[in-house]
Order: C-alpha cells, then sequence, then structure tokens
C-alpha cells in the first residue's frame, strides 16, 4: 500500500518527465525526412560537426589534465589563499558564459598581453585555437569541482598506507590515488565534453561564428534559425541531442559496471 | 487501494493542466481587447520602436502595441507560419517585394521611413589611418564584416566592395564575418579588428560615447537600404495599425528615428 504523499510524488516526477520527454521528442518530428536528410549532409553541417567534436574533445582532455592536479591539491594540501583560490574557481560557473567571452576578448585585445601574444605571432581571437580555449574555461569549474568532490571522498590513510611501504609520493598518486578516482575522474571527462560542446556565447563571441569556419553546433543552430533554415536549425538540435545522450548513456553503462 | 491511487494521480494531473492554462492565459494578457497590435520589426530599428511605441501608447491609452524584433528571414519565417501580424517594419524594402509576392502586404500602405546607411566604423583615434573603402584592402587591415546571408549589412559591403571593385582586396584582409551586428562593434572597440562596416545608426550610439570614428562612404559607392512600413493583409485591426503607421511615419515620428542616429527619406 502505498501511502498518499508517496503516490503524489511519484506521480508529478511521472508526469514532468514525460512533458520533457514530449518536448524533447517533438524535435524529431518536426523536419520533413526529406528536409533532414539534405541538412545531415550539408557541407555545412559536416563542417559544424568535425569542429565542434575535435575542439571539444581536445578541449576537455586539457581540462582534465589541469583539473586533477588543482583537484588534488584542494582536497590534500593547504595553502595560502585556499579559499580564494576555491570561490575564484566557482565563479564561471554562477555567471552566464557571455561574461567570460566578454572577458577573453578584452585579455586578447588591444593591450600589453593580447599585442605580446601577436608579435610572437599567436593569433587567438578569430580562430580555432580560440574556440578552445573559450570551451576550456567554460568547463574547467565544473571538472574540478567532480574530481575535488572524489578526491575528498577517498580515506587518505591509503595514501599513507602505500608511503609507509616505501612508495614515492608521484607512485602513490598513479598507483592509488589515480585508481581509486579513475570513475570520477571519467564522469568528470564525460559532463566536460557535454559541456564543451554545449558551449555557445562564449564561443559565438572568441570564434566570432563565422560561417563553415568557426562556426560550432550551437552557433549553427541559432545562425539558421536567424535566417528561417529550420530544418537546418533542427537537424544540428537533434545531432547536440543525440551526442549528449551517448555521453550520459556511457557515463551510466560505466558507472553501474564499476560499483557491481 | 488501486482506484484511490488512480485518483491521486488524476488529481495531480488535473491540477497541473489547470495550471498550465491559467498561466498560458495570464502570460498571454487573456483578453484580446480592440486596442491591441502586433508588429514584426527589422532588429535594427528595436531603439526607434521601443521609443515609438511608448509615446504611441501614451497619446492613445487603452491600446496596446506588441513589438516583435528579428532579421528579414525570421520575421518573414513569422509571418508566413503564424499569418497573424498586423503591421511589418522590415530593415529593408526589398523584403517587402517578397511578401508582395505571397500576398502578405496590403501594397496601398508600403510606405518608406528612413535609410539604413551603411559607413566605415575604426577604432578611435583612427590609428591606421583608413579614409575610404580602398583602405580596407591594405595589407596589414583586419577587417570584421557582417555574415554576408544572415545580416542586412553584410550583403550591402558585398554590394559595395563590389561597386569599388576592391572585393578580392578586402576579402583577403576580413577576419570574421558575423553572425550579428552588435559583434562587429564589440571587436571594434576591444582592438580585435581595425575596421567595420556597420550601419550609420548602430555606429552613432558607440561614436557618441567616443569609442570609435566613423568614416562616411560617398553615396555613388555606398548601397543604402530603406527602412519602410507595410499593413499585412490578414490584420484584425486596420484602423488602429493604420493609427500606428501615421504616427511613425509623421514629422513628430521621424523625429525619434532621427534621434537615434537614421536619416529620413523626405528630407
Amino acid at each position: 500500500m502505498k501511502s498518499k504523499l508517496e503516490v503524489t510524488f511519484i506521480s508529478i516526477s511521472f508526469i514532468f518527465t514525460a512533458l520533457l520527454f514530449i518536448i524533447i521528442g517533438s524535435l524529431f518530428f518536426m523536419p520533413s525526412l526529406q528536409g533532414f536528410v539534405q541538412s545531415l549532409f550539408s557541407e555545412e553541417m559536416a563542417t559544424a560537426f568535425k569542429l565542434t567534436l575535435s575542439t571539444s574533445v581536445i578541449a576537455a582532455l586539457s581540462v582534465i589534465l589541469i583539473a586533477v592536479p588543482t583537484a588534488y591539491s584542494l582536497s590534500r594540501y593547504n595553502f595560502p589563499l585556499k579559499n580564494i583560490v576555491k570561490s575564484i574557481l566557482d565563479l564561471p560557473m554562477a555567471f552566464p558564459e557571455i561574461i567570460l567571452g566578454i572577458a577573453l576578448l578584452m585579455l586578447f585585445g588591444n593591450n600589453l598581453f593580447g599585442n605580446f601574444l601577436q608579435s610572437l605571432g599567436i593569433n587567438i581571437v578569430f580562430t580555432t585555437t580560440g574556440i578552445i580555449i573559450a570551451q576550456f574555461f567554460v568547463a574547467f569549474p565544473y571538472a574540478v569541482r567532480i574530481i575535488y568532490s572524489t578526491f575528498n571522498y577517498i580515506n587518505p590513510r591509503y595514501e599513507l598506507v602505500s608511503r609507509s611501504l616505501g612508495y614515492g609520493e608521484f607512485e602513490t598518486f598513479k598507483n592509488i590515488t589515480i585508481p581509486l578516482a579513475k570513475s570520477g575522474i571519467f564522469a568528470a571527462l564525460v559532463v566536460t565534453i557535454a559541456r564543451c560542446i554545449g558551449t555557445f556565447a562564449a564561443v559565438l563571441l572568441v570564434g566570432g561564428g563565422t560561417y563553415l569556419r568557426t562556426e560550432t553546433l550551437p552557433i549553427a543552430i541559432y545562425y539558421n534559425l536567424s535566417l528561417g533554415n529550420i530544418d537546418m536549425a533542427i537537424t544540428a538540435s537533434i545531432i547536440l541531442i543525440l551526442i549528449s545522450f551517448a555521453a550520459i548513456f556511457v557515463l551510466e553503462k560505466y558507472a553501474n559496471e564499476n560499483t557491481g | 487501494m488501486d482506484t484511490k491511487n488512480i485518483a491521486i494521480i488524476a488529481i495531480v494531473a488535473v491540477i497541473i493542466i489547470v495550471a498550465g492554462v491559467y498561466a498560458s492565459g495570464v502570460l498571454t494578457g487573456g483578453n484580446s481587447a480592440s486596442g491591441n497590435i502586433t508588429v514584426l520589426a527589422g532588429a535594427g530599428t528595436m531603439k526607434a520602436m521601443n521609443e515609438l511605441k511608448t509615446n504611441f501608447e501614451k497619446e492613445h491609452p487603452g491600446t496596446t502595441v506588441n513589438i516583435q524584433y528579428g532579421n528579414s528571414g525570421e520575421l518573414f519565417a513569422t509571418l508566413s507560419s503564424q499569418k497573424s501580424a498586423d503591421m511589418v517594419v522590415p530593415g529593408d524594402l526589398t523584403f517587402m517585394d517578397n511578401a508582395k509576392s505571397k500576398g502578405y502586404i496590403d501594397n496601398s500602405t508600403v510606405k518608406p521611413i528612413v535609410y539604413h546607411i551603411p559607413v566605415i566604423a575604426v577604432q578611435k583615434g583612427n590609428p591606421k589611418n583608413i579614409t575610404s573603402v580602398k583602405d580596407l584592402g591594405k595589407s596589414g587591415i583586419k577587417v570584421a564584416l557582417g555574415d554576408t546571408n544572415g545580416t542586412a549589412v553584410g550583403k550591402q559591403s558585398i554590394k559595395i566592395l563590389n561597386k569599388t571593385g576592391d572585393l578580392v582586396a578586402v576579402k583577403s584582409n576580413v577576419v570574421v564575418y558575423a553572425p550579428t551586428v552588435n559583434q562587429l562593434l564589440t571587436y571594434l572597440t576591444s582592438g580585435q579588428v581595425d575596421a567595420a562596416i556597420v550601419t550609420e545608426d548602430i555606429a552613432n550610439t558607440s561614436a557618441s560615447e567616443g569609442k570609435i570614428e566613423i568614416i562616411q562612404i560617398p553615396e555613388n559607392q555606398n548601397a543604402i537600404a530603406t527602412i519602410g512600413v507595410g499593413l499585412t493583409t490578414f490584420t484584425k485591426n486596420k484602423d488602429l495599425a493604420m493609427q500606428f503607421e501615421d504616427y511613425i511615419t509623421s514629422s513628430d515620428g521621424l523625429a525619434v528615428w532621427k534621434k537615434n542616429g537614421f536619416k529620413p527619406v523626405n528630407q
């Protein structure tokens, strides 16, 4: 016998999940099959897809590479200004990413640092490099968050035992800490890739959003909506949904295998 | 027991549906009073149109002018899919020809209002010494243009460069074709580019704040678009729509356009 509260809560969650499913599902029935196929095999879609995937993978791997030591030091060490570092890392999650885009523009603009990079022949704004940098900073805080809590759950005693058996700091980190944190790091990687793929405003500003050159999938949606190419926009949306779905599916499967 | 559960689920569902219907009614204003018109307007007209709307509603209490902004593509899509707006104010009169051929526009109501004039915008102090369209093709100049499909000013830029014969030289200097015009000014003021072709009304706001400088393009090289107005064939409130059209094309209305950096057609 289920209680009234239980039935109420379950029905609320069912009804709203169903609504969400209908909302997402309705996208799939919007374009005509012919329009969908045409959009899917267009040069614009292929270019946007390749660009999105390649930049996101590079950005996400770089994020994990930097986020692991960052999260580990926040979790295990005490150092001056630690709280300030933590707050700064959380900041980008709280404000809209377009602010990050403007900030990056100012940083690489007509100033000492920007001009120094230009004199070295390094161009960031309006390039793929710029897209990767924008994705990196949007996703970085999320990765640090997830990996930080993973390290917090790992009992430091394992590391101490390893050290007392004569293993060095780095060996311990490599053979004990990382394997224990593997699933958390993997989860962070999936969230990071999804975040990078979905980054819009920062990538639009820093990359410029030039047609066929720095046009990622989210920009392709926006751009084609503004042109009235509904089929093109919805096809790009469907591709993004499928990528996200694949990422979540892999994550769930992996998490289940690890826990039992 | 089962029936009880089903009853609870049904009640929850009914509450949600009722709440949804109620909310949507509240959001759409609920009452379709006789004093409502909907206008589809070009995104570039936003500042002027918002001011005109406010003035008009003040002078005609009880009337509401709803304005939806977008670029030509968006406006056309809305027009053809919803067939419900009363008036269009596109950023370029050529829009009317397309809409007329579909039978969406009442031909007798179409009027030009103001010009959309492309200008060259450069960084403050004009450090690269740009004085003409030709200078945009000099080596070492970084140029930003509007997207040549999605923005009116992007299309106009190509026309201008074709007229002056600088298309090839300038194209090799273009570092970005931005999908929105406002991005162009952001790139200029943050020093990412040396010059951009934008419309005068947009450039004026930044120029008046002393952030950029404007270089005019001679009329014989320029591709000037005309902002116009017209009533749709499916308007349900022709009297009010006509009143609003008369106001935005009147001398009082034109003063508002001028204030926002536009040049009236008949002056």
